[in-house]
């Protein structure tokens, strides 16, 4: 027998208190004179015998009850009943990457205790077995083919969709009549468990946990590397209770750095490094003695080194005189190439080779431009928008609103235009906007008041706002869509912004903007699915793993592959055209959140699933036969039966000590 | 009948301090609501005539008055002062006892009173023993009615005494009486039952006349206790703690076996036994007296 909450069992020491209260507090009475006690003499020792029974008898039934009550509160468990062979059992194991702790200790532990319950299931019985990594075998009664599955299975580097995985479950059950068990071996670790906010409901499938995992377990991993001109920040998690110390070395290729850090217990830390301006791709390593070892490393590559600009605009006179002198400005300015088109003479235009793309007061694009500009930025491409004089709110919104994907492209509707006669100040930035964290609360020092003129009211926006002025309109908003950003600028640039007493802050803005987007770094997560655009003309396309195995992809649909990282590393993508070789790296990471081993308490798995859920801890599975009664509600039968004895025989006795009163 | 049933209740005589006036209550109560020809036919002296009227004891008939007259007269006759009586008074510890608002003793010390009034009042001698341990006091019997302000007075300052020792009190006062008379026992003969009517037979044996009236409060016979005591013995004080609800049953069957002893022993050895509840009415013992008294002309 086993408790799901052997916590309580501790009220057992409860029990004393009614042999407490009958052998140390017994009530001696009031005294009462009498004439004689000669008679009363000889009645308390024959009568003595039959109280002491009844007490006795009303002690044990009371112990008894309290005992059976304190039971049914630990929730126990007959975990042969669990392991009863008949009916439909899923083996649901937990093979993500947190499994992997201390040398694959818990999933090891994990094997033994699949392998030790597959063997006391017996035919007919049916198992399956399902993975939180994806892998799913149907149910068998071949148990030792099922058995060299388990004894072979890995840990994954993915962490697994445990709510995907348990309706799966519960699917492939529900079409089964009979007893229908989930067993899910796991390490018990908290972030399997979030299934914002959802219940899963079992219904009349039992749901048996079993824990493999391992307490107190320390652990760091390395959440992030982020390039900065010049300097890259490397994020390291200490998840565990100590302080952690340890050596971060950071490479590419020959170049490497290393630098000591010293985390707390349960914190984040920042450490900078500087590093050679041209980085393609950059490998962080944490030297610790970590539990989950592919979470001490991160991978980064900047596939899209492109410096050229297109420049889209009506009328060459106007405002991109503007753009054009922010870029030339910037200190290393001449590493981008500006293309400068009008706006109808760009349909033979790969959107694709552009880093950034701005358009300056145009009127109206066609809609399938609009829809090139959509898989543009879909596709990591940025879009920056200025309005001006030209724009019609009404078409504007018409225009860029994709009636198939359901979805403004800007970052927000507009609405009227304004004019405004006196210069405006820039009152509120998003500073933990990555464009603008590094300047922090300097940022104000570059503002000053600048003439707007005009500018559009913005109706309902999609994305953030990052700018606001004096009266509170936004200036500037941004939207994410797939991997690329849309800026807009609801107003036009003044040609005056380009005198430079002060340095104006949107050519600073401009500039960061550039860099960013420049620098912008690509990171894939084990388990996600990528699609890649497949450049027209590629005849053949072949990726590599880290460990050095090739994938040749023969199945390409609408100019997209999917791409879906098992392992941590460098991933590289080579396109095949003629006489051509184009090459993506990917720098794939597992996902930081695994590095967290805090554990999930039963009682919080019971808010989360519906249904008759069994938990089996830590220790030595013990299994024997024996009924498959639930003993929770045999304790509960049995306490009921003493309760209402109790009842009985105390009432009894106190009519019969009273009748004659 | 109401009135006179609420004149012979203890509880009311508890609340008239003048003993004398508790004596003359009770008996003088008692008296108007019997039988006339009871009280009035225990003499030798003829009195007068009276006529007869139905259920009159026959043996009293004048039947020459009837032959001369055709009439039926009864002879009636005046009281003779032929009986001594002794009242055995006990006044140990366990006679202070009091469930409710009289104890044993008080209760014996009224009865003794009302008996002395009555005795006296017929003409009988009547003499006063206490004892508890021992004898305490002995009043030689006397008829005069200033005798019984003695008795009464003796009575009155009463107080409960030592443990009890009856069997050893009742030889000695057995051996102390030698002329033949009625002796009147109240007691609530807490002692070796045995021993108790070895002390009777040796009254017996010298041919006394002998009434036991055993006293005892109503919660000594009931035990109607609840719960848990600590009893505490008033003579020796010795402690018993016990649960009340446990032994009442076994209590009960030991006292009535200890009542039955005295019931049916004194009914072998022809003494008159009159088991009394303080809450009990005084005209049961004045007639337990009066028959008797009839029995011993």
């Amino acid at each position: 027998m086993s408790f799901l909450y052997p916590f309580y069992l501790w009220g057992l020491f409860g029990i004393g208190i009614p042999l407490i209260i009958h052998f140390f507090a017994r009530k001696k009475g009031k005294a009462l004179n009498f004439s004689s006690v000669r008679f009363l003499k000889i009645s308390k020792t024959k009568a003595g015998k039959i109280k002491k029974i009844e007490e006795i008898l009303i002690l044990f039934m009371r112990i008894s009850l309290l005992a059976l009550l304190i039971l049914i509160l630990s929730g126990p468990i007959s975990k042969s009943a669990l392991f009863k062979g008949e009916g439909f059992f899923v083996f649901l194991i937990d093979d993500s990457l947190s499994m992997g702790a201390e040398n694959s200790l818990p999933f090891k532990k994990l094997k033994e205790r699949a392998l030790e319950i597959l063997s006391q299931i017996k035919k007919p019985a049916c198992v399956s077995l399902l993975f939180l990594s994806g892998k799913y075998k149907g149910f068998s009664h071949d148990f030792e083919s099922i058995g060299r599955i388990i004894k072979n299975s890995k840990v994954s580097f993915a962490s697994g969709n445990l709510f995907g995985c348990i309706e799966k479950a519960k699917k492939i059950l529900e079409k089964k009549s009979g007893r229908k068990v989930i067993y899910f071996f796991t390490d018990m670790q908290k972030n399997l468990w979030n299934f914002d906010g959802e219940r899963i409901d079992l219904g009349d499938i039992e749901f048996v946990l079993i824990d493999c995992g391992k307490k107190n377990l320390s652990n760091i991993s390395l959440k992030d590397i982020r390039i900065y001109p010049g300097k890259c920040e490397c994020e390291i998690l200490n998840w565990s209770c100590k302080e952690a110390n340890g050596k971060i070395i950071l490479s590419c290729g020959k170049w490497k750095k290393e630098k000591s850090f010293s985390v707390p217990p349960i914190k984040s830390d920042k450490i900078i490094f500087k590093i050679p301006e041209k980085i393609e791709k950059l490998k962080g390593e944490i030297l610790y003695h970590d539990s989950i070892l592919p979470d001490n490393s991160f991978y980064l590559s900047s596939p899209y080194k492109k410096r050229k600009i297109l420049l889209i605009f009506e009328k060459p006179d106007k405002s991109n005189f503007y753009i054009i002198n922010s870029i030339k400005a910037m200190e290393d300015g001449e590493r981008f190439l500006i293309d400068e088109r009008r706006f109808d003479r760009i349909d033979n235009l790969i959107f694709e080779r552009y880093g950034i793309i701005f358009i300056c007061d145009v009127g109206r694009f066609r809609k399938d431009t609009i829809k090139r500009f959509y898989s543009y930025v879909e596709e990591g491409g940025n879009l920056v928008i200025f309005l001006g004089d030209t724009i019609i709110p009404q078409n504007f919104n018409n225009d860029w609103y994709l009636k198939e994907k359901s979805v403004f492209l800007t970052p927000a509707t507009i609405k009227k235009k304004l004019e405004f006669r006196r210069p405006f100040k820039i009152v509120w930035v998003d500073t933990k906007n990555p464009l603008f964290s590094p300047f922090s609360e300097k940022i104000f020092e570059y503002l000053r008041p600048l003439n707007f003129f005009k500018i559009f009211h913005l109706d309902k926006i999609y994305g953030n706002v990052l700018l606001k002025i004096e009266n509170g309109y936004c200036v500037m908003v941004e939207k994410e869509i797939g991997d690329g950003r849309v800026f807009l600028f609801p107003f036009l640039p003044q040609k005056d912004w380009t005198d430079f007493p002060l340095k104006s802050f949107f050519p600073v803005m401009i500039e960061r903007i550039l860099n960013t987007i420049h620098l912008k770094t690509f990171v894939l997560r084990i388990g996600e699915k990528r699609k890649i655009k497949v450049p027209g003309w590629v005849r053949k396309v072949e990726i590599f793993s880290p460990d050095g195995k090739k994938e040749e992809i023969k199945k390409i649909e609408n100019n997209e592959i999917e791409f879906s990282p098992g392992i941590p590393g460098f991933w590289k993508v080579i396109f095949y055209k003629k006489g051509e070789k184009i090459e993506k790296i990917f720098g794939v990471n597992v996902d930081w959140k695994e590095g967290d081993l805090s554990r999930i308490n039963f009682r919080s798995i019971k808010n989360l699933i519906n249904g008759k859920i069994y938990f089996l801890n830590n220790k030595n599975l013990v299994i024997q036969r024996t009924t498959s009664k639930d003993l929770s509600d045999l304790f509960l039968d049995i306490a009921l039966l003493l309760l209402l004895s109790e009842i009985g025989v105390s009432n009894f006795l106190i009519y019969k000590k009273r009748k004659n009163v | 009948m109401e009135n006179q049933k609420k004149l012979l209740d203890p509880k009311f005589l508890a609340k008239i301090s003048n003993l004398y006036l508790v004596a003359r209550t009770v008996v003088e109560g008692f008296i108007s609501g019997l039988h006339r020809s009871l009280y009035k036919g225990f003499s030798v002296e003829f009195f007068e005539h009276r006529e007869y009227s139905a259920g009159d004891d026959l043996r009293y008939l004048d039947w020459k008055v009837f032959a001369r007259t055709d009439r039926l007269y009864l002879k009636t006759f005046r009281e003779e002062t032929n009986v001594k009586g002794y009242i055995l008074l006990d006044t140990s510890a366990s006679m202070g006892y009091r469930s409710k608002e009289i104890s044993k003793l008080e209760y014996g010390i009224f009865l003794s009173a009302s008996l002395s009034y009555l005795m006296i009042s017929q003409k009988d001698a009547v003499g006063l023993i206490t004892f508890d341990k021992d004898i305490k006091s002995f009043i030689k019997p006397m008829s005069t009615t200033f005798h019984l302000h003695t008795l009464i007075e003796n009575l009155k300052n009463l107080k409960p005494g030592r443990e009890t020792s009856l069997s050893d009190v009742l030889n000695k006062i057995a051996t102390a009486i030698k002329r033949r008379s009625l002796i009147i026992l109240i007691s609530d003969l807490f002692d070796e039952p045995e021993s108790v009517m070895k002390g009777l037979s040796h009254f017996k044996s010298k041919h006394h006349e002998i009434i036991v009236f055993h006293i005892l409060d109503p919660y000594e016979i009931s035990f109607p206790f609840s719960g848990n005591y600590e009893f505490v013995d008033m003579e020796t004080n010795e402690k018993v703690a016990v649960d009340a609800d446990y032994i009442r049953d076994t209590y009960r069957n030991l006292f009535d076996d200890f009542l039955d002893f005295y019931r049916v022993n004194c009914s072998k050895k022809n003494i008159s036994y009159a088991l009394g509840k303080t809450d009990t009415p005084f005209d049961y013992f004045l007639y337990q007296y009066l028959s008797r008294r009839a029995k011993c002309r």
